[in-house]
């Protein structure tokens, strides 16, 4: 399902005559038809289109996010169950400093100040999700620390580096991928409410977020479903492939579980 | 018949004139116990090793048994320095680990080795049974040229009894022997001189634990190895070891060659533990007298004042109760034994 999604976002261009942008008010709100698949909006662009387009601006928002918190997350939290101590206090308060930060505020006011954008949603959202992640892998180091496998690889002499990178890491990364999957579908979800509120995405670039948004009128909700439906459903299907995947991924990762 | 005078210390080689290989010194280590949630201040220590002293030769092996939670495993850990040693000293081939700089002590290494338990635990899940054993010549870059090391490992493989065609294969497709045999091969790759064997077969079935035993004794023999034996099947010390060393609550309470302390046990906690293992004759095992030790092994977070055994001692008296400590005292040559009470028993 998401290979579907991702393949209509990547080859979006070829897989739709219209122009995007393409405002015709001749064909305002128009229910689907042989030329507009689903319909167009009200101003007579292309709902097909802009929903394939809006994917790429959707996904690739959710995976840059996730990208950033993910290497910030992963670096903090290996630092910090790694070597454990005071160092581990620092870093572990300071995560939950931005923990306890109620995101979606934060991340409004983040763009409130640098103007919405859709570079400034991806930052905003992904210098603020890695807490969640450090965590997560600061535990998975605690607990590998003392594994006895790795007092076997100290035993043989190998340096820290050697410890994280080749018996440490690589076991915590059933987790970490499990955890940027859901990520992936919170920072989807997380773009869309902000495009929705008109901070994120800014028209006329299409998102799934926005597309919404446009179509928040009663009007257009009882009588044009074609408007809204669509970019809803796609990021329903995409939140839910991803975490299909996120599950199949864990799977295939594991050597243990032959498959 | 008691010589208090005689100092471990002083002893650098046995009866036999072997040289000692690694010599233990008033080794002690304590794990904090702690308390609080930012603030944490230290409100108790366990002792799991408390102050032993011992030798080990040259090509011998030492029997290190007792029961589950006595400091067998630690002792043997931090002999090797994965655990820092509280106090101490400990000299290996003439050189103190304790105070050696991490570099230096990651070259000693190749020196000194150590085999696992959990046969499952020890091996990392995510590596092939040929990375897993060629990672110790990958670390001191013992070889530059990929097929000699792969041939090797494969050679290193065969020794221990596994099929070279499987170097490609994960832990988890082997059973718990082989896994075992892998744990060995790793130990092996750096031709140390001596091997902490931290009870290498009790997590293995019983068919599998006699293999793996005489692979431990004909690769001691061919590779002049010296093992520290942690065990707990005293049957098993007694077919393998040349020594034995019994411990009791962080303590040493008994050293000596295995088949003197098996035939005379000196300390009455030895007696009690011997007095356990059953006799395969019907005749001999039907009068065997089990010495039932009563209550717990007390907590090494607060062991007792005085003799550690005073407890459960079936012998303890005014004495024991009272500091200090009965010292580990030569009784006879090569015959060490704590017990206030050694000289009536």
């Amino acid at each position: 399902m998401i290979i579907v999604l991702l393949f209509l976002a990547v080859f979006a261009p070829l897989l739709s005559s219209h122009d995007p942008y393409q405002v015709n008010l001749e064909i305002r709100n128009q229910p689907p038809s042989a030329a507009n698949w689903l319909g167009t909006d009200g101003n007579g662009r292309d709902v097909w289109t802009r929903m394939i387009y809006g994917g790429r601006v959707s996904l690739s928002v959710g995976i840059v996010a996730v990208s950033i918190s993910t290497v910030i997350g992963v670096l903090i939290g290996s630092v910090a169950g790694f070597f454990g101590g005071l160092v581990d206090m620092v870093l572990m308060r300071m995560t939950d400093i931005v923990m306890s930060f109620p995101m979606l505020i934060v991340v409004i006011s983040f763009v409130a100040i640098t103007g919405p954008s859709i570079y400034n949603s991806m930052i905003a959202i992904g210098i603020l999700g890695w807490p969640t992640m450090a965590r997560l892998v600061r535990s998975q180091f605690l607990y590998l620390r003392q594994v006895e496998f790795v007092t076997a690889a100290v035993a043989l002499g190998a340096r820290p580096p050697r410890l994280i990178f080749r018996h440490i890491l690589p076991n915590t990364v059933g987790s970490i991928v499990v955890a940027v999957t859901f990520a992936v579908s919170d920072a989807i979800l997380l773009e869309a409410a902000l495009s929705f509120l008109g901070l994120g995405v800014q028209v006329p670039m299409p998102s799934w977020g926005n597309m919404l948004r446009d179509a928040q009128t009663l009007s257009i909700l009882e009588n044009r479903p074609w408007m809204w439906i669509p970019p809803g459903l796609a990021i329903m299907l995409a939140v839910l492939s991803i975490n299909f995947i996120g599950d199949g991924l864990r799977d295939a990762l594991d050597p243990r579980i032959v498959l | 018949m008691v010589s208090p005078t005689s100092n471990p210390a002083a002893v650098k080689t046995d009866a036999q004139g072997r040289e000692a290989i690694l010599q233990v010194r008033n080794l002690k280590k304590y794990f904090p116990i702690l308390s609080g949630i930012v603030f944490q201040r230290q409100v108790g220590a366990v002792k799991a090793v408390d102050d032993i002293s011992f030798d080990v030769y040259k090509g011998e092996t030492l029997g290190l048994v007792g029961e589950s939670g006595c400091g067998k495993s630690t002792t043997g850990r931090t002999i090797l320095q994965l655990y820092k040693p509280t106090s101490g000293s400990v000299q290996f081939e003439g050189r103190e680990l304790s105070t050696l700089p991490n570099e230096e002590l990651r070259r000693m290494r190749k020196r000194m080795q150590i085999i696992f338990q959990d046969p499952f635990a020890s091996l990392n899940p995510r590596m092939t049974v040929g990375a897993i054993i060629s990672e110790p010549l990958v670390i001191h870059r013992m070889y530059s040229n990929k097929r000699e090391q792969q041939e090797y490992v494969e050679n290193l493989m065969e020794r221990v009894g596994l099929n070279p065609f499987y170097i490609n294969r994960y832990p988890h497709e082997f059973s718990g022997g082989q896994r075992q045999r892998v744990g060995i091969a790793r130990a092996l790759a750096l031709k140390p001189t001596f091997i902490v064997a931290d009870e290498p077969i009790s997590a293995l079935d019983v068919s599998i634990q006699a293999q793996v035993i005489n692979l431990l004794a004909d690769l001691q023999q061919e590779l002049n190895l010296t093992y520290l034996f942690i065990a707990h099947d005293l049957s098993m010390v007694r077919h393998i070891c040349d020594r034995v060393a019994v411990m009791y609550l962080g303590k040493i309470v008994e050293l000596g060659p295995t088949d003197e302390v098996y035939e005379n046990p000196l300390h009455p906690y030895t007696q009690a533990l011997l007095s356990a293992v059953p006799i395969p004759d019907p005749m001999a095992e039907s009068k065997r007298q089990r010495i039932i030790l009563t209550g717990d092994v007390p907590s090494p977070a607060r062991p007792p004042i005085g003799c550690n055994f005073n407890t459960r001692c079936p012998v303890h008296f005014e004495l024991c109760h009272h500091d200090p400590d009965p010292p580990l005292l030569e009784v006879e040559p090569g015959r060490w034994v704590a017990c206030h009470r050694v000289s009536e028993i």
